[in-house]
């Protein structure tokens, strides 16, 4: 009786413990591992403009929702990079939509993110307004605005000196930092020379009397605008669902393709200002200068010549250093 | 001579220790160095990311190859310049309408409507309505430097005015002194330690505002200044060159609190004329 | 404190009596008051006198009497409400170092000069070469045995030795007429005592003319050779005495004259009209 009472505390001890290991181990496999299919909740943090279009018809179609039910989704529109950045950093946004200059300057600079998503390739126009102003040259002295500064126009306005002038910093001391509907208010009120911007403002602009003096798709050739990024550790964790966005991105630059009316419709419906559809879609089908794709490209002669002129500190030996799998099979450069 | 002997009193405070006994200077020195090793030991034991926070000797990196490269140099005497300029504009507002008010009453009006007014504005609130009167240029800011540096020298120098000894007055008018030279040579200097108080002040309201205005304005002038260049350091993520702008920020306050002090004690302390810290 | 050696220019140097009569200050039925509160205060209501060249007046009155505004008005900081004020023949005198003025406050001098510096700016303000107003300064600090402080701010001296720096600063300008309101009322009785004999000696140096007004009865016998006595609310004067053939302090004379001001400023009891 003795024995077989011991061998019974111990049996009930051992599974005891052994549950309670199951328990917390299945908890934690339930948190920690890469086999998790979703988030509870997720921040999805972009900017203004049509450039953003394929993430806006997630947003108003609800794709995320409807493939992950029970999934909060918070969107944060802002009005520049610098917070989306931040948010990334501090954990606070998870997927953060930005420029391919920030991008390169995050993942330089250890952020330990990627590009899940491309969304768009553009050709970014340096508007003047003033009919003096008839060359690079001209603008010395005079004040040129762009986004950050660390946004691709920033450094296309370099590639351009360089070009032009001789010397990627001529222009340096002309710089300021604007976003782009001050800016274009500023420059179509006069207070800048010039403004080097992205659709839908440099066509607004041109509509009001405004010329493109230079276009950086004549110094980089065809390159990536828009990009959305993941850190390192979300992917690895959520492995599955990032791999679904991309599809889900895919699919939506897909509908602006082929479906142009619709997703004008549904991009009107989601905007703020008192843009119409058709406006929308005449933008979205402007597809010399505006392409949406998830091809990126571009990224390595940006990454090389801002390594030249100091604004970056390490370039990647390979495009697929900068982004995840599921866009390898892009092609991209 | 016979001295008597008395009872020598308690040491002072902190002097039993050595500490108190040490020249002022190396107190500060090694209380510094110890705040210094604080921050190296977090570093080292919590880890932070680098894109979050830097540690000292990575500050002291970017802090060195800032100046030797130039551009701390550059930046620091962008931001100065303007800081200054538009301080001295201030300044000189701040004169004209004091002594406008020290000698009528509806300068007197004029002068408390105006600091009620245009006292409480921040700097930075002014600068958009600045810019879209001067445009995007130095102008701006200087209009808002000289607006955060006007009222706190107009309201000290008021207030100095108003406290000079009657007798002194009463004396320079005996001796023959004008109007003019009344208000120069005695009501001038009698008000100095209040202009003094003022002037600091509004120096600091003026660092405040010159270092936010940059961030808000995109650019100092022509070229950024020491906001601009933290702001283009946080843009890049080179947060130590964020953190030894912040110690530039921090030195230059050393620096002029230094001169403030060595300014009054050729004037205000050598005269007894003190009145605060 | 003993006089430092002078030169005897200084003392055959003084106060300036070529004028008509000999008459430097003639007050002629004047009457004063100041605009407060409750209206038109008046202060004096009749007041008539005389200082000759070189001579010391003292005016006396009980606190209040109005004798304070009078030295503003001959000082020409109050115009007077009735009657004229002439100083050397002239009248509507503007404030002027040919009347120079010793208040009774210590910071009459200026915080933000030395010792020397303060005799000597009044001197350069009135055109004087800035070596000449150094050396006449130093001259007048020789005189109040301050020669060894020209170098010291204000601050660091004492209370009687401000007052030292005023006479001098008041003198160098060798005025018309000096004028002291009560300068030695904020001193320690011993220190007043001493100030009061240097200050005799001094002005029998100089010669200057002296209008001076206190409400000490014992400091007008010690440097007065007459005594303007001021009474009433609003105040008159209600005698002038001729202290000249008065003894020292410890006589006979000077008690009898003692009691007769007493008297004059309708001083009751054992108070004996000092502050």
């Amino acid at each position: 009786m003795g024995l077989r009472t011991n061998l019974l505390r111990r049996a009930v001890a051992v599974a005891v413990v052994a549950l309670v290991a199951t328990a917390a181990g299945a908890g934690g496999t339930a948190r920690g591992a890469s086999a998790a299919p979703a988030p509870e909740k997720i921040t999805i943090a972009y900017q203004f403009g049509i450039g953003y279009a394929p993430l806006l018809i997630i947003k108003q179609q609800r794709l995320l929702e409807k493939a992950y039910p029970g999934l909060k989704v918070e969107w944060k529109q802002l009005a520049s990079g610098t917070p989306i950045t931040d948010g990334i950093i501090k954990g606070d946004i998870q997927i953060g939509a930005m420029g391919t200059g920030p991008m390169l300057v995050g993942w330089a600079r250890g952020t330990n993110w990627k590009v899940i998503a491309p969304l768009d390739e553009a050709d970014l126009w340096l508007m003047v307004r003033n009919p003096s102003i008839r060359t690079l040259d001209d603008l010395r002295g005079k004040r040129i605005a762009t986004p950050t500064a660390t946004s691709i126009q920033a450094v296309a306005l370099r590639k351009m000196a360089e070009v032009k002038l001789g010397n990627a910093r001529a222009l340096d001391s002309s710089l300021i930092s604007m976003d782009h509907p001050d800016g274009m208010q500023a420059l179509l009120s006069g207070q800048i020379d010039a403004h080097f911007t992205s659709p839908p403002y440099q066509w607004l602009e041109l509509g009001r009397g405004a010329r493109a003096l230079g276009k950086s798709y004549g110094y980089f050739g065809a390159h990536s605008f828009l990009v959305t990024v993941v850190t390192q550790a979300f992917y690895n964790q959520y492995t599955a669902f990032s791999n679904r966005y991309y599809k889900l991105i895919k699919q939506s630059i897909d509908m602006i393709n082929k479906r142009p009316g619709v997703a004008a419709a549904i991009l009107a419906r989601e905007d703020a200002t008192e843009t119409t559809p058709a406006q929308f879609k005449r933008w979205i089908m402007r597809k010399k200068s505006l392409t949406f794709t998830t091809r990126p490209r571009g990224l390595m002669r940006t990454a090389g010549f801002m390594n030249k002129i100091g604004l970056l500190n390490k370039v990647p030996r390979s495009w697929r250093e900068l982004v995840f799998p599921p866009v390898y099979p892009t092609k991209g450069s | 001579m016979a001295t008597p002997s008395v009872a020598v009193p308690a040491r002072p405070r902190g002097a039993r220790l050595r500490w108190g006994r040490l020249p002022a200077w190396l107190r500060y020195l090694l209380l510094l160095a110890a705040l210094v090793g604080i921050w190296q030991l977090y570093v080292v034991w919590r880890d932070p990311s680098p894109l979050l926070f830097s540690g000292p000797r990575d500050v002291a990196e970017a802090f060195w190859a800032g100046w030797k490269d130039g551009n701390l140099a550059r930046v620091t005497w962008t931001t100065l310049k303007i800081l200054g300029i538009g301080i001295g504009i201030g300044a000189v507002v701040a004169l004209t309408l004091t002594a406008f008010a020290a000698l009528s009453q509806i300068g007197e009006d004029l002068l408390r409507m105006l600091v009620a007014i245009l006292n409480p504005l921040p700097g930075v609130a002014v600068l958009p309505l600045a810019i879209l009167w001067f445009g995007l240029n130095t102008n701006a800011l200087l209009f808002v430097i000289a607006n955060a540096a006007a009222w706190p020298i107009a309201i000290n120098l008021d207030t100095g005015f108003k406290t000079v000894n009657p007798t002194i007055v009463a004396v320079g008018r005996n001796i023959g002194l004008s109007s003019r030279r009344l208000v120069t040579d005695v009501l001038a200097p009698a008000a100095l330690p209040y202009a003094i108080s003022g002037l600091k002040t509004a120096w600091a309201f003026g660092w405040r505002t010159i270092i936010a205005a940059e961030l808000v304005f995109g650019v100092a002038g022509a070229e950024g200044g020491l906001g601009t260049y933290i702001n283009n350091a946080k843009l890049f993520l080179d947060i130590p060159r964020v953190f030894a702008g912040l110690v530039t920020i921090a030195i230059l306050g050393l620096v002029f609190e230094t001169l403030f002090g060595f300014l009054e004690r050729r004037t205000i302390v050598r005269w007894g004329m003190k009145t605060s810290t | 404190m003993p006089m430092s050696g002078s030169t005897q220019d200084v003392a055959l140097r003084g106060g300036v009596g070529t004028l008509a009569g000999g008459r430097v200050l003639s007050v002629d039925r004047v009457r004063l008051g100041y605009w407060g509160s409750r209206g038109f205060h008046l202060a004096v209501e009749e007041a008539s006198f005389d200082v000759a060249a070189r001579e010391r007046v003292i005016v006396i009155g009980q606190s209040g009497s109005g004798k304070s505004t009078l030295l503003k008005a001959v000082a020409g900081f109050l115009p007077p409400a009735g009657g004229t004020i002439a100083v050397a023949g002239r009248t509507n005198l503007a404030p002027g170092p040919d009347r120079a003025v010793v208040f009774q406050e210590f910071d009459q001098l200026f915080p933000w000069r030395n010792v020397l510096e303060n005799v000597a700016y009044p001197l350069r303000v009135n055109r004087w070469r800035r070596r000449d107003a150094a050396a006449r300064a130093r001259e007048y600090l020789d005189l109040t045995g301050l020669s060894h402080a020209a170098d010291r701010y204000p601050h660091e001296l004492s209370g009687g030795m401000k007052q030292r720096v005023a006479i001098a600063r008041a003198l160098a300008l060798e005025p018309v007429i000096l004028l002291m309101d009560e300068p030695f009322g904020s001193l320690d009785a011993i220190t007043r005592a001493r100030l009061q004999r240097e200050l005799h000696g001094i002005l029998e140096r100089t010669q200057t003319t002296l209008f001076f007004v206190t409400h000490s009865i014992d400091e007008a016998l010690i440097l007065g050779e007459r005594v303007v006595v001021l009474h009433g609310l609003p105040s008159t004067v209600r005698e002038i005495v001729d202290v000249r053939d008065v003894g020292p302090p410890d006589s006979p004379s000077y008690a009898e004259m003692r009691i007769h001001l007493r008297e004059l400023l309708a001083i009751e009891g054992d108070d004996d009209g000092d502050a």
